[in-house]
C-alpha cells in the first residue's frame, strides 16, 4: 500500500523524466556543462568522442542528460540519438566568431530533422567570461534563432567554468516541459 | 559533396603521413607515443592527455580522426608540425637546466603548457609578458620552471591578496587582482577549498537543486530586455507570474579578464573512453599501413 502510496505521488507530483541532447560544434563546452550539473564542479575534458551520458536531478525533472561529441566527422552521428528527445541544449562558444556561421548551419540542421519536430530548444550563449565573447542578442542575431517556427525556445548566456547561466536554463527547460511545451 | 569527400580524405592522408615524421610520433609536450590531435592554433601534435589542457587555455583541438581538417590548417601542419613549434616556442628551453615533464604528472604538464604557449617563455624573445611576481628572478639564472611555480603556488596560499573581501570580488574583480594574478590564477586545483570564497562555493556545489536559496543571487537579476530577445515569440509568460530568470553578463559581474577555473581529474567516464579512442585510432592507424 505505502509503494503503492508513493509511486502514485510521484507520479503526479515529480520525477518526470526527460531525454536532452547536449550538441554543438567541437570545443563548445558541452562536457563540462555536463559535469557541471552533474556534479558540480568544473572538470579538465578531452575532446569527447563518443558521448557521455548522465543523470541531473532538477525541479522534479529526471534529466537524461546526453552529451554528444562535436568533432567534425562524429557529427552525423548526432542523429542515431534524436528519437525520443525531448529537449536538445545547443551550446555555443560565444568567444568563436570564425565558426559562429558553422554553428548555425549545424544549429537550423538540427531544427529541420523530423525527429527533433517536438522538442524544444535552449541554447547557451557559452564561454561569456572570454574576451571578445558574443552577448546572447549578438547570439540570437548569428544563429538567427528568430527564423525558428513552430517551437519554443530560449538563449542563456552561460559561464560553464563558473556554473554561471547553467541553472537558469534548466529552470526554463523544466517549466517549459513541465507546461506541456514538448 | 563527392569532392568534398576526396579532399577530406586526401587531407588526412596528408596528416598521416606528416604523423609519421620522427618529429611528429611523439606529443611535442609530453613525448607519448602517437599523438591523436593537433592543436591548430601551434599546428602542433599532442596526446590526449594535452589535448585537455590545450583547451582549457582556449586552445583548440582536433581529432586527428575523427575531425575534419581544411586545407589551410594543413597546409600550417605542413609547414608547421612539432620540429618547427620546438624551433619556435622553445628556442630557449635547455634540456640540462629545464627538465620535460611527463604525462603522469597533469599539474606540470598543465604549467609546462602554459610557460611554453602562454607566456611564450622560451622563444628567445625577452619581452615575454612575465608576470610581475617573477619580477626577482633573472631570466639568465632560473631554476627549473616547475620550482618557480610551487613557490608562487605555496604564497599564495599564504596571502590570499584580499580574496576574502566580497564586495571586490563581485564588482571589481580586477581591481582586486594583484597584477601577476592573471597568469597564476589558473592554478585552480585547491581553488575550491578556498575558505575566502563562500559564496562561490555555495553556487558551484548546487547541492540544493531546488531552487532554495538561490533567491539571493545578484546574478539573477532580470532585466526586461533580454528577456524579450531572448525568448521564442510564442511562449506565453510564465505560469504563475514568475519573471523567468535572465542572467547578466559575467563580464558586467567579474570583469573582463577572468581566467578558467579547472579540476585536473578527469571524468571517469572519460578517461575510460580515452582508452577506447586510443584503440580505435591504433586501428586506423594499422589499416593506413596496410
Amino acid at each position: 500500500m505505502g509503494i503503492l502510496f508513493t509511486r502514485m505521488f510521484s507520479s503526479v507530483f515529480g520525477n518526470k523524466e526527460a531525454r536532452i541532447l547536449v550538441l554543438g560544434l567541437d570545443n563548445a563546452g558541452k562536457t563540462t556543462i555536463l559535469y557541471r550539473l552533474q556534479m558540480g564542479e568544473v572538470v579538465s575534458t578531452i575532446p569527447t568522442i563518443g558521448f557521455n551520458v548522465e543523470t541531473v536531478q532538477y525541479n522534479n525533472i529526471k534529466f537524461q542528460v546526453w552529451d554528444l561529441g562535436g568533432q567534425t566527422s562524429i557529427r552525423p552521428y548526432w542523429r542515431c540519438y534524436f528519437p525520443n528527445t525531448q529537449a536538445v541544449i545547443y551550446v555555443v562558444d560565444s568567444s568563436d566568431t570564425d565558426r559562429i556561421g558553422i554553428a548555425k548551419e549545424e544549429f537550423h540542421a538540427i531544427l529541420e530533422e523530423e525527429e527533433l519536430k517536438g522538442a524544444i530548444v535552449l541554447i547557451f550563449a557559452n564561454k561569456q567570461d572570454l574576451p571578445g565573447a558574443l552577448d546572447d542578442a549578438a547570439v540570437t542575431e548569428a544563429l538567427e534563432l528568430h527564423k525558428i517556427k513552430n517551437r519554443q525556445w530560449s538563449i542563456f548566456k552561460t559561464c560553464a567554468v563558473k556554473g554561471e547561466g547553467l541553472y537558469e536554463g534548466l529552470d526554463w527547460l523544466s517549466n517549459t516541459l513541465k507546461s506541456g511545451g514538448s | 559533396m563527392a569532392s568534398r569527400v576526396k579532399e577530406d580524405e586526401k587531407n588526412e592522408r596528408i596528416i598521416r603521413g606528416l604523423l609519421k615524421l620522427q618529429e611528429n610520433r611523439r606529443c611535442i609536450n609530453c613525448n607519448s607515443l602517437g599523438p591523436q590531435y593537433v592543436c591548430t592554433n601551434f599546428s602542433t601534435f599532442v596526446c590526449t592527455t594535452c589535448s585537455g589542457i590545450h583547451r582549457e587555455f582556449t586552445h583548440r583541438v582536433k581529432s586527428i580522426s575523427m575531425a575534419k581538417f581544411t586545407p589551410q590548417e594543413v597546409g600550417a601542419l605542413q609547414e608547421g608540425g612539432n620540429k618547427r613549434a620546438r624551433e619556435v616556442l622553445l628556442k630557449d628551453w635547455d634540456p640540462q637546466r629545464n627538465s620535460a615533464p611527463d604525462s603522469s604528472n597533469v599539474d606540470r604538464l598543465r604549467d609546462f603548457i602554459k610557460h611554453v604557449y602562454v607566456d611564450k617563455r622560451y622563444t628567445g624573445d625577452k619581452n615575454y609578458g612575465k608576470p610581475p611576481i617573477m619580477k626577482t628572478e633573472d631570466v639568465g639564472s632560473r631554476s627549473p620552471p616547475y620550482e618557480d611555480v610551487y613557490d608562487r603556488r605555496s604564497n599564495e596560499r599564504s596571502s590570499p591578496g584580499g580574496r576574502s573581501d566580497d564586495k571586490n570580488y563581485r564588482y571589481g574583480y580586477d581591481e582586486r587582482r594583484s597584477p601577476g594574478y592573471d597568469q597564476e590564477g589558473r592554478h585552480y586545483s585547491d581553488y575550491r577549498k578556498s575558505p575566502a570564497r563562500p559564496e562561490i562555493i555555495n553556487d558551484w556545489r548546487r547541492e540544493d537543486r531546488f531552487g532554495n536559496g538561490r533567491k539571493g543571487e545578484d546574478h539573477r537579476v532580470s532585466d526586461g530586455d533580454s528577456k524579450l530577445s531572448g525568448r521564442s515569440p510564442e511562449r506565453p509568460n510564465d505560469v504563475g507570474g514568475t519573471s523567468p530568470p535572465v542572467v547578466r553578463p559575467v563580464r558586467e559581474i567579474l570583469g573582463d579578464s577572468v581566467v578558467p577555473l579547472r579540476i585536473s581529474e578527469p571524468p571517469k567516464a572519460n578517461a575510460v573512453r580515452a582508452a577506447d579512442g586510443f584503440v580505435a585510432t591504433q586501428v586506423v592507424l594499422l589499416s593506413v599501413v596496410f
